[in-house]
């Protein structure tokens, strides 16, 4: 099964690149294929210039250190019988960064950093609540001072009063630390707020690229549309004027997409051309590109 | 038939005796919901929504227990009823879909033989074929595509967004006076869940259900309700209408949700304005208003003494020292108008 298939983007250093789609359109495969969790079976994956594809275990070590992850669950993303010193420091030991003293004085440097206390440090993270576990996480991210962040969805598991505690963080540590991060969400109002330019998925391809203002203003793919109307939206009075297009059926399986356009089988625009060939990304000017054969 | 209330919960608490202590779900809660009406819970993980639900069905199960309170539905009280009405009652005329939709169907039977069995316990009297025929009415009105022929089928052949629909068809089948919803959208996409949205805003036209909807989602609320409940730490923090809750706010808390969250896709947001701390351990809830430990206006008496409910107009209350008389006038809450919703608290 290909949960990601063909697809071609890149991420320009120091901006936000958002990643959104449905549950199961492959938004952590691809996070996890670039910093080569996952084998990639076709395609290449550049890191400031250096091809990573086929890159031993061994030479890929150095580029790790500049490629860090926040996963989804803060719940099942932390060791239950590691304790916080060891889950921030683990990183730092691998990299060989910092030695006994120092490397302790450096986790108490990133737990002040994100919000923690100092006598947290022994603890176990079933000690924390969802957010504090998050916290440790990003903790952890940061322990080895990278270049590149995979958020995948670092707050969908969280309240919303604490959610903002945590974007907020992480803006402030991409100016604070010149940061890239790949944010991955289904919720896009969140991704809209962080993003500097977003992705549409939609079944392991890339639907509709553009910068985060303009896929707003301007949405061209009609998947975008539907998923932008769909947004719950915590205004009534907008709510009201926002004419919403309501997608049929249901998204279809990964093992035995569609031919053609993958978004065919729901797409109120449908024509012959659609199950046939599948469209191409292709660019609608100032960086804005669609794949559809339609607009 | 609008405007008289189905249903008014009066000062319920209910708790768990775990062998830590006591777990203080819910504590002191009023509210009603009238006829034809789609009342919004809105509140964080924990904050005693389920709860409170389930105290209305009657579905509290040991270590729990209903300490206190009223439940009066269509003039009885529920409270003073036996496990055996109130099972007549569960599914006749008030019906609940769960959290977890996996949990309430069954893996092993085809969708046709739950509702079937389901509209037959209501109706005994029903012959089979036509129990079936209203099934797959039922199957129609929540728009399963081919309900015939889908009726045959098991729940995992079931997409989450359809399988949500067979729990809402079944529980109208009954023709329930109540429906209460507990975050009926939350595990499913948004393109799915806009489509149970319209559908549950299509139902409440067609058959004038009273609903209570439960969810987290300021959003879900501003697409469905009428009225409006904000529950926090066990407790009401602010109830009204959708014009109070969303324009008016007149508690912290309700503006720190709020400004939490991107509110206008439109616009080029600001900083979200998170709200600090964490939501509070309900084993030792603290001693005054649930959010004192938390709120950017906090006053002495709010740590020591539960707030009063203040009355703002015939739809809106909240329960907040603030709004008391006697307490300082703060810019921003000057007579309960908030003049800038995005506002940073001051007293920060
Ligand atoms: N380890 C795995 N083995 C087999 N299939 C997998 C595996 N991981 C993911 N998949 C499949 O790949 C597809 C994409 O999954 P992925 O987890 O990338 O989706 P996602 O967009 O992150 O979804 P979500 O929003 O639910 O996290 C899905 O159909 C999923 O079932
Ligand atoms: N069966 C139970 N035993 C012990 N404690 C319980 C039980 N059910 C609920 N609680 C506790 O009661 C409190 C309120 O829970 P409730 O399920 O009502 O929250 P909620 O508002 O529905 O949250 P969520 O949004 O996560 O569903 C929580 O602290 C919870 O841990
Ligand atoms: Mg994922
Ligand atoms: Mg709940």
């Amino acid at each position: 099964m290909k949960a990601v298939d063909d697809v071609s983007f890149h991420i320009d250093r120091g901006e936000t690149f958002g990643l959104v789609g449905e549950s199961g359109c492959g938004k952590s495969t691809m996070g996890r294929t670039i910093i080569r969790l996952y084998n990639v079976t076709g395609g290449e994956i550049f890191l400031d210039g250096t091809n990573l594809t086929a890159m031993s275990e061994k030479n890929l070590l150095p580029f790790r250190k500049r490629m860090q992850m926040i996963f989804q669950d803060p719940y099942a993303s932390l060791n239950p019988r590691m304790t916080v010193t060891d889950i921030v420091g683990e990183g730092i030991l691998v990299h060989n960064i910092f030695k006994d003293r120092e490397r302790q004085e450096r986790i108490f440097e990133l737990l002040d950093y994100v919000g923690l206390k100092r006598e947290h440090a022994n603890r176990y993270p079933h000690e924390f609540s969802g957010g504090q576990r998050q916290r440790i996480g990003i903790a952890r991210a940061l322990a080895v001072e990278p270049e590149l962040i995979i958020c995948d969805e670092p707050i969908s598991a969280l309240d919303v009063s604490i959610q903002a505690q945590i974007v907020n963080m992480l803006e402030d540590f991409q100016d604070e630390m010149k940061l890239t991060y790949l944010f991955i969400a289904h919720d896009l109002s969140m991704v809209k707020h962080i993003s500097d330019r977003i992705g549409v998925m939609y079944l392991g391809m890339f639907a509709e690229v553009a910068e985060s203002y303009e896929l707003y203003a301007h949405p061209q793919h009609p998947y975008t549309r539907a998923l932008l109307s769909a947004i719950p939206i915590p205004d009534p009075d907008l709510t009201r004027k926002n004419k919403r297009t309501i997608l049929r059926g249901d998204v279809p399986s990964p093992i035995d997409p569609p031919d053609g356009c993958r978004f065919a089988t729901r797409c109120p625009l449908v024509s012959d051309l659609c199950t046939k060939a599948t469209p191409e990304l292709i660019d609608k000017g100032a960086g804005h590109f669609v794949a559809c054969h339609n607009v | 038939m609008s405007g008289e209330p189905l249903l008014e919960v009066k000062n319920i608490s209910t708790s768990f005796f775990s062998h830590l202590g006591e777990i203080q779900a819910v504590r002191g809660v009023s509210f009603y919901l009238n006829r034809g009406d789609v009342l919004g819970i809105v509140g964080e993980s924990g904050s005693g929504k389920s709860v409170t639900a389930l105290s209305i069905m009657g579905l509290i199960e040991k270590p729990g227990k209903i300490k206190q309170g009223e439940i009066i539905f269509n003039g009885e009280d529920l409270m003073k009823k036996s496990q055996r009405e109130m099972c007549e009652l569960r599914g006749n005329e008030i019906s609940m879909i769960f959290q977890d939709p996996m949990t309430s169907l069954n893996p092993v039977y085809r969708i046709e033989n739950q509702m079937v069995e389901v509209i037959r316990y209501h109706n005994r009297n029903l012959s089979r074929k036509k129990a079936v025929a209203q099934a797959v009415e039922m199957l129609r009105l929540v728009k399963i595509p081919e309900p015939e022929k889908q009726i045959k089928s098991y729940p995992h052949e079931f997409s989450g967004g359809m399988r949500q629909r067979v729990m809402i068809a079944t529980a109208l089948s009954s023709n329930p006076g109540l429906l209460i919803a507990d975050e009926p959208t939350t595990a499913l996409d948004v393109t799915i869940q806009a489509q149970i949205l319209d559908l549950m805003n299509d139902l409440r036209a067609r058959i004038n259900a009273s609903i209570i909807l439960i969810t987290h989602d300021l959003g879900v609320i501003a697409e469905v309700c009428s009225r409006i409940i904000v529950m926090y730490g066990g407790t009401i923090m602010e109830a009204g209408n959708e014009r109070d809750i969303f324009y008016n706010p007149q508690n912290p808390y309700t503006v720190g949700l709020h400004q939490s969250i991107p509110s206008n896709l439109a616009i080029s947001e600001k900083r979200l304005v998170p709200i600090r701390g964490t939501p509070p351990n309900l084993m030792y809830p603290p001693k005054g208003c649930p959010f004192s430990p938390r709120c950017s206006y906090t006053m002495r008496i709010c740590l020591e003494e539960a707030a009063p409910t203040i009355r703002l107009s015939d739809t809106h209350i909240s329960v907040c020292w603030l709004l008391h008389e006697n307490a300082p006038k703060i810019n921003g809450y000057s007579k309960g108008k908030i003049v800038d919703r995005y506002k940073t608290p001051s007293g920060s």
